[in-house]
Order: C-alpha cells, then structure tokens, then sequence
C-alpha cells in the first residue's frame, strides 16, 4: 500500500536546532508528503536530532517546523498525540514490567474506557502474533519480542506517523527481517533512521544527513549511492 | 531481585496470572481485608487460633497456586525475617510470645504475598493514585507522578542490577575486578544516560 498526502506531512523552513549550545542542524528546509522516509547519514550527522524534532522531543532553535500540519511552536501536544516514536532501545521505551500493562499504558493517558483498553491491547498483540506474551514479564523477553512489544505499545494509539530511531541496530538477522516487514506492512506516515541500507530499498525518499545539513535527498538508489561514495572519501 | 542460575534475571513483578477469587476481588478490598487482618491478629492471644489462621494461610497459597520456584523467591528472605523477630521476642518476653510473633507474621507475610500474586502491577498503581488522590492538593504530590515513579522503579531496578553485572564482566576481562571504582563510576554514568533516554521515552508516549 502507498500512502501520499497533498498536504505536506513534513514541512520545514529554515530550521537551525542547537543541543548544550552547540548547533547540530543547520538551515532545514523539507517539505515531504511521501509515505515512507529513510534517513541516512554517519554518527553525529544529526538524524537522530532531526528525528527527535518529527515527535516534538525537541523544538527547534529557529525557523518554522511543521508535522502533520501542527506547527511544533505551539502544538507540540498535537505532534505527540499523532507522532508515536520507536525508539533504538526498546528497554528504554517500555516503563510497565508486564507486557499488557504496558501497551494499556499510552491508552489510560488518551482516558480510554478500560474495558476498550483491554480490547485494543488484546487486538494489537493479536496482530504480529504475540497474544502469547501478553501476561509476560518484560525482563523474560527477547530483544526482538521487545521491539514488537515497543512497537506495539506506539500503534495502539493510532498515530498518523511513526518515527523509528534506528529499530534494527540491536536485533539478530531473523529480528530484523520480522521488524522490516512489520515497517513496510504499515498503513501510517513512517521515517526511519537508519545505518542499515537494505531496509529502505522500498523506501519513497531518503535523506542524507552530513554535519547537520541534508546533503542529498533523493529516491533510495541515488541517495545510497551518494552515501557510500561519500562514507569511501 | 535475584539473579536466576541460568543468567537472566528474575523480575520484581509477582504477578501471576488467573481467575481465582482473589484475582477477581478489588484491590482495594484486598488491602483493606490485609490491613484489617494485621490488626485483628494482633488482638489474638490464643495459640490454637493463629495456628489455625496460618494453615488456612498455606491454603490460600495452595488455593491461588503459586508455582514452588515462585515461593521460594518469595518468602525465603521475609520468612529469614520473621524468624529473628520471633527468636528475639522469645528471648525479650518468653517462648509463648515468640511462637505469637512467629503465627501471625508468618501468616501476614503468606497473606500478602497472596494478594501480590494476584493483583496487576497497574491496578496496584491505580490503587495507590485513588489513595494520594485527597493528597494532591499539597504542590509536592503529584498521584500519577508517584505511580509511575513506583512503576519504573520495578521495572528498571532488574536492568540496573544487569548493567552492574556488564559492567563487573567488562571490568574483569581488562583486569579491574577488584576496583570498586571501575564499577560505580560507568554504572552512574550510564545509569544517569540511561535515565535521561527513559524520560524521552515516557515524553514521546505522552505519559508525563
């Protein structure tokens, strides 16, 4: 399935964003309505802190960011509400040791009834094939069914966008294709970060990140290739 | 928390799943028949009622069915516990008072892991909100805050042990294993970055 709005979900203009005073990303500028955006770039080339911006995690120093039309100035709230975030780690991200607590967790917040609350969990674990694992204790899952579980925890809220922070960096080759596929099967606005480049040879876009800036945006082929000449100097 | 044989690590969570008449009760109900309880044994002077009390305490385990590997980890160190206050009773007052300390702690302490067993770690947050609620007039006390600042101590209190444990491995493969200094030091540090990346987290999902 495709997914591309008229309006763009992604609209920055002139966005600078400095972290403990020193500036990490320089002179965005991006308008992006495409379904799914991989974002590439070496260590400390400032993706992560871009993507931190797409969930309202940080707000930029200057310029204009818009997501999903909420202008991050004064609607960070509606960004949240609408950005779910997965994180690299996911023992970072699950705060409840049991695994349906957890997922009902993000539900509780938007005040959803319980007895829906125990539904939807019920329906999401059913989804990837993990209802198993409901009354289990976190610390007994694998790094994989803790990605999932993350994932799952993000979806349950139905958010129009998913921002992943690189999701496969901690997962073995079977863990990995499960969470690549479960990325490309899904219906919302995704921006992955990532270091591993076969993940976005499906992709709509990417973006090449280089010392804060985005050195080159084009279809996957073109911007990989620039990547890894660049990464060869 | 203890550390199982084979490696991984066992979780503070108790909770075991089930449809027994404790699991279905309230949780407040639970607490407060636990509460209740705790002062009507103490007003029990007679022998032959405790005893009576803490079989039908061992019954509620059995009843709800807590696995043996489970109890174990439940009650070997409370019981270690109730053990010395009891000896220490018996050699303060007399023996008669000893076995009185030892039948009603012994009974609390299986009547309370029974209710841990049974009751979610979330309801137990719910409960806990609902009983700081006429407090939260007073600016320090914030319920949701307190039930999520318990929430994550449960949950991350195993992760932090196992941090530990990576770190001592680290240290003693470059041979500092017996530098205490090689140990605190990176477990701070990356306690406290790891802490900062949990509260990105718990802003993202919109739990703050």
């Amino acid at each position: 399935m495709t997914l591309e709005s008229k309006n763009p979900v992604l609209d920055f203009s002139n966005v600078n964003l400095l972290r403990n005073d020193q500036p990490v990303l320089h002179d965005i500028n991006l308008t992006a309505s495409e379904h799914r955006i991989g974002i590439i770039g070496a260590n400390g080339s400032g993706k992560s802190s871009f993507a931190r911006l797409l969930n309202g995690l940080l707000t930029p120093t200057e310029g204009r960011a818009k997501v999903l039309g909420f202008d991050l100035a004064d609607a960070v709230k509606d960004v949240r509400r609408n950005v779910g975030f997965v994180f690299q780690n996911p023992d970072n991200q699950i705060v409840y040791p049991i695994v349906s607590e957890d997922i009902e967790l993000g539900l509780k917040g938007l005040n959803v009834p319980k007895d829906q609350r125990k539904a939807k969990v019920e329906e999401i674990l059913a989804r990837f094939g993990l209802l198993h694992l409901k009354d289990r204790s976190v610390h007994m899952l694998s790094g994989g069914e803790k990605q999932m579980i993350a994932l799952s925890s993000v979806l349950v809220m139905q958010p129009q966008m998913i921002v992943f922070d690189e999701p496969t960096t901690l997962l073995d080759l079977r863990n990995r294709n499960a969470i690549a596929s479960t990325i490309m099967a899904l219906e919302q606005y995704v921006v992955l970060v990532t270091h591993d480049l076969e993940l976005l040879s499906d992709f709509d876009r990417v973006l090449v990140f280089d010392e804060g800036r985005i050195a080159a945006d084009d279809t996957p082929k073109a911007a990989i290739s620039w990547y890894k000449k660049k990464m060869a100097v | 928390m203890v550390q199982k044989e084979d490696g991984g690590l066992m979780d503070l969570s108790f909770y075991l799943p089930g449809s027994s008449v404790l699991h279905r009760m309230p949780t407040w109900s639970k607490f407060f028949l636990l509460i209740s309880f705790s002062i009507i044994f103490y007003a029990i002077e007679d022998l032959r009622i405790l005893a009576v009390i803490l079989v039908a305490a061992i019954a509620l385990v059995v009843y709800v069915k807590v696995p043996v590997r489970r109890l174990k980890a439940m009650f070997l160190l409370p019981l270690f516990m109730v053990l010395l206050f009891s000896i220490f009773s018996a050699f303060v007052n007399d023996l008669n008072a000893g076995l009185l300390t030892f039948f009603r702690l012994t009974s609390l302490v299986i009547m309370a892991a029974c209710v841990t067993v049974t009751t979610r770690i979330e309801d137990f947050m719910a409960f806990v909100e609902n009983l700081l609620l006429p407090l939260s007039f007073i600016p320090f006390i914030k319920p949701k805050t307190v039930s999520l600042t318990l929430s994550l101590t449960l949950r991350f209190i195993p992760e932090i042990f196992k941090l530990g444990m990576d770190i001592k491995e680290a240290q003693a493969a470059r041979g500092l294993n017996s530098n205490p200094l090689a140990l605190i030091v990176p477990l701070i540090v990356l306690t406290l970055k790891r802490a900062d990346d949990i509260s990105d987290a718990i802003d993202a999902r919109m739990l703050d």
